[in-house]
């Protein structure tokens, strides 16, 4: 057996097991298993074989069950839909995963089982289990099962038979106030008792080949990630599950923040946005529908419901993409990036954030804790793009963000973010520069947007050629002006 | 004829909604069961020159390596209507992942990290792409074929109006969701019971009995359900996924 670097004196206290449940019943996790994916684990471990996994990389949702995890109060388990394939028995600590296996309890179909049988919502039926784990997870969220809701909901689950309309209708056959909530088949209170017996402290576990550390603070994240800097760092790991499943990460030891409280909170106070480093998107998206509604716009196209279920802005930003679809808008409200370390904690702007390819400016002992940006007031202007093949559930192709401060019909101060046309996601100094004192007119932007198109070096890939990202550079500056004159 | 006129629920339904409907990879493993994949060309077009899998020989739990010659049949080729596809390559490489060597070990991870450390040694020689370069250079699938009636020369030559056009479409072969397994039991006899998600269970009983230089009465295929196919799975598979 080969011995991990991690210095197991310093961290011997930590509980070395995992807690959850499957469809009601306890499991102790204490072994390799810890670092098998969820998908795999029920598919191989516990012959259950309702989830499929078809993408393995969490873009299909045939491999969606429900994940519960004790919600804000303590008092209850909050049910989302996951998808498995890219979620890791080392997150799932104290939490209690429903599959399709445990939704028609006693033989019975759930309502929602028997809306897809009679609604023919099933034809190759291999996309099925995935639909109705996340429309159960739709319920549970107290989402409205009409058209509308649907559309959103389901966005992260294909169906490659295309029988789409029926499954909505479906959805729409279903008295939502007659689907039992998962608490009925199993009680939110034996679990929540035998989750504080156990206790919320850190855990770590060693496999045959590295050390998987899930600290319970920031403070002991930040103590493991200085004395382990060569450890991966994951925290929704929907880009590392990615990774994982196309064998494209070494058996490092592994340094899982998931477990970390009170680094999830969003508040809105003083014209001020901060978002701490582990909220998930879905969070996330829920406060800026009405602050920043620009945001809201991106973030509901960014991933599926199942993936920001999971993924953490601080994920984002730290993953350093050059299309990362949240990183365009917080370049050009200038946002600051609070990192902390077992030095103490400092502030990067977002501007000065990125330094090259998937490089970001974090020393080798910060992490990221939380994102302060800046509300813009009422003679500033925003307008973000993403554009994709897809509308949802699609890598971008280019993102475009565009600030602008806007005084008696001249342009007084711009910033302008691209990504997806070099390394990073970049700052047009060249272009905001020549929008500063011009009038707001059509006129203006279609002259920057000429000067746009050479300021960016894009690149061809299957997402688009450097031609087409350059004429979407030059022509979203020209589409940004008829879209805020509307 | 009580379902005559009514839209009655799928034959399986049940079975989806709950996630009892077992598609292949969710039977439970047979005492045994070995896991099989294949190493496919690294290049679309050129020669296979050699293959060293000495280390994947040597691994615990690689129970098997095979290629062309170990084929225990006399046929070569297979295909749907024209036999032009060997069932693996022996010397001339015409697509990228063409399957070259087959491994089977204990397990999926053996099985993988097998295929990793086998090594093909190929000649690339220039990939034919385009449908125009392929008609400049020649390169066909089997002989060219007309689909001609009476004199097609005098009838275009006497006609009122010629319309002439070239009709380009970008299409691709799909894809369903459900990945192509199969599951292969030997029988008594030499038999083999194949356990397939195809949609022609007739021609891969053939193509097995082909493969293996047994009769077809010595093959059964069964196909209960597949996880989508939309015609991709009608003829015999051997490629991923």
């Amino acid at each position: 057996m080969q011995d991990s670097n991690l210095d197991r004196a310093s961290f011997s206290s930590y509980r070395n097991h995992l807690v959850f449940y499957l469809n009601g019943k306890r499991f102790v996790i204490k072994d390799e298993a810890a670092s098998m994916t969820l998908a795999e684990w029920l598919r191989q471990c516990q012959s259950k074989v309702g989830t499929k996994i078809v993408c393995n990389e969490g873009d299909c949702g045939a491999c969606s069950v429900l994940l519960g995890k004790v919600d804000a109060s303590g008092s209850k388990l909050q049910y989302r839909a996951i998808d498995s394939c890219i979620a890791f028995l080392f997150q799932l600590d104290r939490t209690h995963v429903v599959t399709v296996e445990g939704l028609s309890v006693d033989g019975m179909l759930s309502p929602i089982q028997d809306a897809m049988v009679q609604c023919h919502g099933s034809q190759c039926g291999f996309c099925t289990p995935g639909f109705v784990t996340t429309m159960h997870g739709m319920v549970e969220a107290s989402q409205a099962l009409d058209d509308a809701s649907l559309r959103y909901g389901l966005s992260g689950n294909l169906c490659r038979c295309t029988g789409y309309l029926q499954i909505i209708q479906s959805g729409k056959s279903i008295d939502s106030s007659k689907v039992a909530k998962l608490s009925e088949a199993y009680p939110d209170e034996p679990m929540l008792r035998d989750f504080a017996t156990v206790g919320d402290g850190s855990i770590s576990i060693s496999t045959a080949t590295h050390a998987i550390v899930v600290p319970s603070t920031i403070e002991e994240a930040a103590r493991f990630r200085a004395a382990h800097p060569e450890a991966t760092i994951v925290s929704g790991a929907t880009d590392y599950g990615v990774l994982h499943n196309h064998g494209r990460m070494k058996a490092n030891d592994l340094l899982c923040l998931s477990g970390i409280q009170g680094l999830s909170e969003i508040s809105v106070k003083d014209e001020s946005l901060v978002i701490g480093a582990l909220a998930t998107w879905i969070d996330i998206e829920q406060v800026v529908k009405t602050t920043l509604p620009e945001y809201h716009k991106i973030l509901i196209r960014f991933g599926s419901p199942q993936i920001r279920q999971m993924g953490t802005i601080g994920g984002n930003i730290a993953s350093g993409s050059p299309i990362a679809d949240s990183v365009p808008m917080h370049m050009v409200l200038d946002s600051e990036i609070e990192l902390i370390s077992v030095r103490g904690t400092r502030r990067v702007a977002m501007r000065d954030f990125y330094l090259g390819y998937r490089q970001t400016a974090m020393q080798p002992d910060e992490l990221i804790s939380s994102i302060h940006t800046r509300l813009p007031k009422s003679n500033e202007r925003l307008k973000l793009y993403k554009i994709s093949k897809r509308c949802d559930m699609d890598i971008s192709t280019l993102t475009f963000a565009i600030w602008a401060k806007v005084d008696g019909g001249t342009i007084r101060d711009s910033r302008i973010a691209v990504g997806g046309v070099g390394p990073t996601v970049m700052r047009m100094k060249k272009s905001e520069q020549l929008l500063i004192g011009k009038p707001w007119s059509e006129e203006t932007f279609r002259l920057v947007g000429q000067i746009a198109r050479d300021e960016v070096s894009p690149w061809t890939d299957v997402r688009g050629s450097a031609a087409y990202r350059s004429a979407l550079t030059e022509n979203l500056l020209v589409k940004c002006f008829h879209d805020f004159s509307e | 004829m009580t379902s005559i006129g009514k839209s009655l629920p799928h034959d399986s339904a049940i079975g989806h909604v709950t996630g009892t409907a077992a598609y292949i990879d969710d039977m439970t493993p047979l005492a045994g069961e070995l896991f099989v994949d294949f190493v496919g060309s690294p290049v679309a077009a050129g020669r296979l020159l050699g293959i060293n899998a000495q280390e994947a020989l040597a691994m615990a739990g690689v129970v098997a390596i095979l290629t062309h010659r170990d084929l225990p049949g006399h046929e070569r080729l297979f295909g749907p209507i024209f036999r032009d596809e060997p069932f693996l390559v022996e010397d001339e490489i015409s697509y990228i992942g063409q399957p070259i060597v087959i491994v089977a070990a204990i397990n999926r991870r053996i099985a993988q990290t097998a295929l990793k450390s086998i090594k093909v040694e190929c000649e690339a020689t220039t990939s034919v792409l385009q449908i125009e370069d392929a008609i400049s250079k020649g390169s066909f699938l089997g002989p060219r074929r007309k689909i001609e009636r009476g004199d097609v020369e005098t009838a275009f030559a006497s006609a009122p109006h010629v319309i002439k056009g070239v009709l380009k479409t970008n299409g691709q072969e799909q894809f369903y969701f459900e990945s192509q397994a199969c599951i292969a039991i030997p029988g008594e006899g030499g038999a083999m019971r194949v356990i397939s998600s195809t949609q022609n269970p007739t021609e891969t009983q053939a193509v097995v009995a082909e493969a293996l230089g047994i009769g077809l009465h010595q093959v059964v295929c069964e196909c209960k359900r597949m996880g989508g196919g939309f015609g991709e799975r009608r003829r015999s598979q051997r490629s991923r996924p």
